[in-house]
């Protein structure tokens, strides 16, 4: 199991990014090794539109399981769904805090929200 | 001769200002507004015709597709993504570029037609009426603006006005390219000035005259014209605010129909219009 969270920062103390497809960098937590690493996401926050098309299809290919994010366009989450990989609505504080929160099953299923990039 | 009338934002009376010129005149009238095409709704145009507007979507086949991903990642509109050996496609994120169609190294991408709008034309009083309506949810209008344009095309001797959809996007630059002379109509606001600068921005870049109409005018201070000043940007016309051509607006009526006071003012208008472009092929030979 692979948690991706959208981050603004490279740590466990960073807020969670109010952006899914334009998000520079997200943190991936490995449940089971207990192992954090971080993911670049230029190649999508800095593309033309789509971005969080491709920002899920990175997460796929990464063998992510759950995300946690704020928001994410409709869009995203048809490939997320796709790919069965849940999202859940992320809580005010750290990234560290969400974590937890999300280990004793205290978050609430991601609903879905148009797209706010328009191009 | 092609004049596109302009403005930075909706509702600051670019299709009252086309509609009325064009009806002056023996003349064609565009409307480009593709998102909100209103000035039919003045013309009320008569014996309609109309064709449909489609671009190119690729359709895959998935007995072909061996999942080597080239579309996906050739796609930079992002359109495209392979989830558990499947090719997804988003329709309204496409922009049909037709790339991942012709990459596909398994020729596992075709192309299908969907319609994104429709063109329609008639007549009304001496005016050729054109319209295009993009269907709602589509991510672009340029195909439906490229399509009127090039439907007007054979009007070489008569005058084309072209109602611009609001704003400074690359749907109005389609409009200013194919333009002799460009018509920016503001209001005199600061937030009128700002949205005038956008679009003299945009005009500027494709070097094309231009001057400016300042709509609904009340007798008070004026930052269009020191904005015009500094630019060297030529005012053709004050038209100041007037509840009686409210009225007249709001029953989708034509002015220069009901109102000998505004027959006069936008034939004074036209005459300024064409004074500017004479001019400016005077000096250019
Ligand atoms: S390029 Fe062709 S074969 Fe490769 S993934 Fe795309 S559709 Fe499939
Ligand atoms: S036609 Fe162009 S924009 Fe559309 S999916 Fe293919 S590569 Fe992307």
């Amino acid at each position: 199991m692979i948690i991706a969270i959208p981050v603004v920062e490279k740590t466990m103390e960073s807020s969670v990014n109010p952006s899914f497809g334009r998000s520079p960098y997200f943190l991936l937590y490995d449940v089971k090794k207990k192992k954090v690493s971080y993911l670049n996401n230029d190649t999508a926050s800095k593309s033309h539109g789509g971005a969080g098309i491709r920002t899920a299809q990175i997460l796929v290919d990464h063998n992510v399981t759950d995300i946690i994010a704020p928001r994410c366009g409709e869009n995203a989450l048809e490939v997320l769904r796709a790919a069965n990989i849940r999202a859940y609505q992320s809580i005010a504080g750290t990234t560290n805090e969400n974590i937890e929160a999300f280990l004793s099953d205290k978050l609430l299923d991601l609903e879905v929200q148009p797209s706010l990039h328009k191009d | 001769m092609k004049i596109a009338v302009l403005s930075g934002k909706g509702g600051t009376g670019k299709t009252f200002i086309t509609v009325n010129l064009a009806t002056l005149i023996k003349s064609v009238y565009v409307d480009c507004d593709v998102e909100e095409p209103n000035g039919h709704l003045y013309f009320k145009p008569e014996n309609i015709k109309e064709e449909i507007v489609t671009v190119k979507i690729p359709v895959v086949d998935n007995t072909k597709c061996d999942g080597c991903r080239k579309c996906v990642d050739f796609c930079k509109f992002n359109a495209l993504a392979y989830i558990y050996n499947r090719l997804i496609i988003f329709e309204e994120i496409c922009h049909s570029c037709g790339g991942c169609s012709t990459i596909c190294p398994k020729e596992a991408l075709t192309e299908k037609d969907k319609k994104i709008g429709d063109v329609k034309w008639g007549n009304r009083f001496n005016t050729k009426v054109y319209s295009g309506f993009l269907n709602i949810g589509e991510e672009t209008g340029i195909p439906v603006i490229e399509k009127l344009l090039k439907k007007v095309e054979k009007y070489k001797t008569e005058l084309v006005f072209i109602d611009c959809p609001p704003g400074s996007a690359c749907s109005v630059m389609e409009c200013v390219k194919t333009a002799d002379y460009c018509i920016l109509v503001t209001e005199p606001t600061i937030f009128g000035v700002h949205n005038l600068n956008m679009v003299y921005n945009l005009v500027k870049v494709f070097n094309k005259n231009m001057g400016v109409v300042v709509n609904k005018c009340i007798e008070e201070f004026n930052p269009v014209e020191k904005f015009c000043k500094i630019n060297e940007l030529k005012i053709l016309m004050k038209i100041a605010y007037d509840e009686k051509l409210a009225e007249i607006n709001s029953r989708s009526n034509i002015a220069v129909l009901e109102s000998e006071k505004y027959r006069y003012i936008f034939k004074k208008l036209f005459d300024l219009v064409l004074k500017e472009i004479n001019n400016e092929t005077i000096t250019y030979t």
